[in-house]
């Protein structure tokens, strides 16, 4: 696998948490919070693995 | 490569066959009737059990049949889209398998009369 | 030959380029009545005036025929049409074996996951995963998980709607997991429409994949936030009610649920019309009388164990096919196999149905044709669109557009048409983002090399595609001719149409990050 590879995962990984943070904030709790930073990051993990 | 070629003509036959079978549930389906309810897929007070429809990809529907009796049947989401299917829709039902499957009633003057 | 001091060929090319936009047009706005003439048919007819009307020219100009464009929509139809094909066959065997069934139950259960006291997902770690749940598994068409998954997106929204007491929290879960789902069909490896333009601009197999996820991941986050604080479904004043009303009720089930021995003390209170009718829709079962509670908890008990059993079975064959589906796409695109995708899936599909004890009959009745249509029809309309020069005269009007000037500024420039141009689908959405993907690529690909030369930068060509696709895949969504938006908002009980800006909002967005990511990331493997 090449650079692109690793440089995209942790670009979806960011993109996971982003989207994690703004769900948070959709469900009226604080952006940081662990439950939508982790399954953001899972989302971009796996989206980039399938 | 020669088993590749075969995979494709073999998809392309069964395409075909999908097609036909499509068809013959538009112009010749088993049952016709017309759509009196969209089951509820959800109950909002259960609070452990699941839905009605987890997991499958068509939604449950109850048919009005031309000879008046209620029968349950499933209606893919792309036809329900696509096809504008509502309540009152005129549909026809076929089996396929162990499912009942609705699908528009093609009609020469309009498709969903 | 030349007519008022235009080539035939350009006047043929033309008509027919107005012709695709005038029935388009006329689709979305009412003129054509879809219960009479849909799209796809529409589109067909056209494809057959407009190669009759090429044929006639040619009696007249023979240089009006242009049999070239024909050969190269060709080579591009039976690659996608077949790998959409094996797409249905691999849906349908992961149904049938219960594979989504196990999705959804994954996902309740991750919501209890704890380590150490900490929820590690709690809710809104499991509404973010459900949300992107149809892009993570990418079907061939968004609405099968959307479907499939509804049930789970329902009670997850009216879970947190309770807990917080406020009803827009279903809508703000149920949109963005639909916008997800409409968009999910452009990455999907099973026969997406991302392959149009690997195929076209000869691109490595799912190099449009990625990206195209990235973007939608941002789309959905995006929407979720327009549903909650622009465009919510229900009035911020109705909060207070709705909330007082669930406690209420929820405080007469326990007691029930209790054993049924303490009196049942129902509180009747008074609402206001509006909130009937939402409460009507979304309660469609009738309450149950006080008197026959504890026979129906006993029931329910039964029928409950009955089904967990029946249940047990088919979950745990849903784990396994879609355990073994996600391997087998990941080793997939880890090793890249020199394997056409309609092998691996055909034979997964087979693994599949055995695991899972599907029979082939369920998996026929599962299949939906509707995509495969709509594609095709864009391809013929694409094809008699390239037989009669359309897509030259398009591109001679888009560059007409881009060297537009005022007092010597471009209006648009060369970009401004290619922003407008990707952004095509949405601002005209199809009920399938493959009719316009179908008939338009080809279109964006000339643009695209167009581009190329003038900007001399060659990742100019698949930016464009990849952005594209997105807004096309995801275009469904929105469309007010049958977009899936509806199958929530018919779920739901509001009014058809209502959540369409919210995803339109998001879309943006997705054609965007899009973009950047195959022009900062991926771009290099592409050229």
């Amino acid at each position: 696998m090449g650079m692109e590879r690793y440089v995209l995962l942790v670009v979806m990984i960011v993109a996971g948490i982003i989207c994690g943070m703004m769900v948070n904030w959709a469900l009226d709790r604080k952006p940081w919070e662990l439950g939508g930073i982790t399954g953001g990051a899972v989302v971009g993990f796996l989206m980039w693995l399938l | 490569m020669i088993a590749d070629g075969l995979v494709i003509m073999a998809l392309l036959g069964l395409l075909g066959i999908f097609f036909i079978i499509q068809l013959k549930m538009m112009f010749f389906p088993q049952i016709k009737g017309e759509i009196i309810e969209f089951e509820s897929i959800f109950d909002p007070d259960c609070k452990s059990c699941r839905g009605k429809n987890e997991g499958k990809t068509s939604l449950p529907i109850k048919v009005k049949t031309d000879d008046g009796k209620i029968i349950s049947a499933e209606i893919s989401a792309c036809t329900m889209c696509i096809e504008g299917i509502g309540i009152g829709s005129r549909i026809g039902v076929t089996k396929v398998g162990s499912r009942h499957i609705a699908q528009a009633c093609a009609n020469i003057r309009g498709r969903n009369n | 030959m030349v007519i008022f001091g235009m080539e035939l060929a350009f006047i043929i090319g033309l008509a027919a380029l107005i012709l695709f936009f005038t029935v388009i047009v006329a689709s979305l706005l009412g003129f054509i009545p879809q219960d009479r003439l849909p799209i796809q048919s529409a589109l067909v007819l056209m494809t057959f005036i407009i190669t009759a009307m090429v044929f006639i020219a040619s009696l007249f100009d023979s240089s009006v025929l242009q049999i070239g464009f024909v050969d190269l929509i060709g080579m591009i139809i039976i690659h996608p049409i077949t790998a959409l094909a094996a797409g249905f066959l691999a849906a349908g065997a992961l149904e049938v074996a219960g594979a989504f069934d196990a999705a959804a139950d994954a996902l309740t259960r991750l919501e209890q996951l704890k380590i150490r006291g900490v929820a590690i997902f709690g809710i809104p770690g499991t509404v973010v995963l459900l949300m992107n749940m149809p892009t993570i598994i990418a079907m061939p068409c968004g609405r099968i998980l959307a479907a499939a998954l509804m049930p789970a997106a329902l009670g997850l929204g009216y879970k947190v709607a309770r807990r917080l007491g406020d009803p827009r929290m279903v809508g703000v879960i149920v949109f963005a997991f639909i916008v997800n789902a409409a968009a999910s069909c452009g990455p999907s490896v099973l026969g997406g429409i991302g392959l149009l333009g690997e195929g076209l601009a000869k691109l490595p197999l799912t190099s449009l994949s990625d990206p195209q996820q990235t973007g939608i991941i941002i789309c959905t986050g995006v929407c979720a936030l327009v549903m909650k604080f622009v465009t919510p479904l229900f009035p911020a004043d109705m909060k207070k009610e709705e909330f007082e009303k669930e406690k209420e009720e929820e405080e007469t089930i326990e007691v029930a649920n209790d054993g049924g021995q303490k009196e049942m003390k129902v509180k009747v209170k008074e609402e206001p019309e509006e909130t009937k009718e939402v409460k009507a829709e979304k309660r469609p079962e009738e309450k149950p009388k006080p008197s026959e509670e504890p026979k129906k908890t006993e029931e329910k008990k039964e029928s409950i164990f009955k089904r967990m059993s029946r249940m047990e079975t088919r979950l745990k064959n849903g784990y396994i096919t879609l355990g073994l589906f996600m391997i087998v796409l990941a080793l997939t695109l880890i090793l890249q196999p020199k394997i056409p995708i309609q092998t691996i899936l055909v034979v997964l599909a087979l693994i599949i149905m055995l695991v899972g004890r599907a029979s082939i009959q369920d998996l026929m009745a599962g299949v939906i044709l509707h995509p495969i249509m709509a594609m095709s029809a864009g391809f013929l309309i694409a094809g008699a669109m390239g037989l009669a020069g359309g897509f030259d005269v398009l591109l001679i009007l888009l560059r007409g557009l881009a060297e537009l000037k005022i007092a010597g500024f471009p209006i648009l420039g060369y970009l401004g048409v290619a922003i407008i141009l990707v952004n095509i689908p949405t601002i005209m959405p199809m009920p399938c983002g493959r009719i316009l993907a179908a008939a338009l690529i080809p279109g964006v690909w000339i643009y695209g090399e167009a581009l190329v030369e003038i900007t001399d930068n060659a990742i100019v060509l698949p930016v464009l595609l990849g952005a594209f696709i997105v807004n096309a895949a995801a275009s469904c969504g929105p469309s007010p001719l049958g977009g899936i938006g509806g199958i929530g908002e018919g779920n739901m009980g509001v009014e058809i149409g209502s959540s369409g800006k919210s995803q339109q909002c998001g879309i943006l967005l997705a054609t965007g990050v899009t973009a950047l990511v195959i022009a900062f990331v991926t771009g290099a493997t592409m050229i």
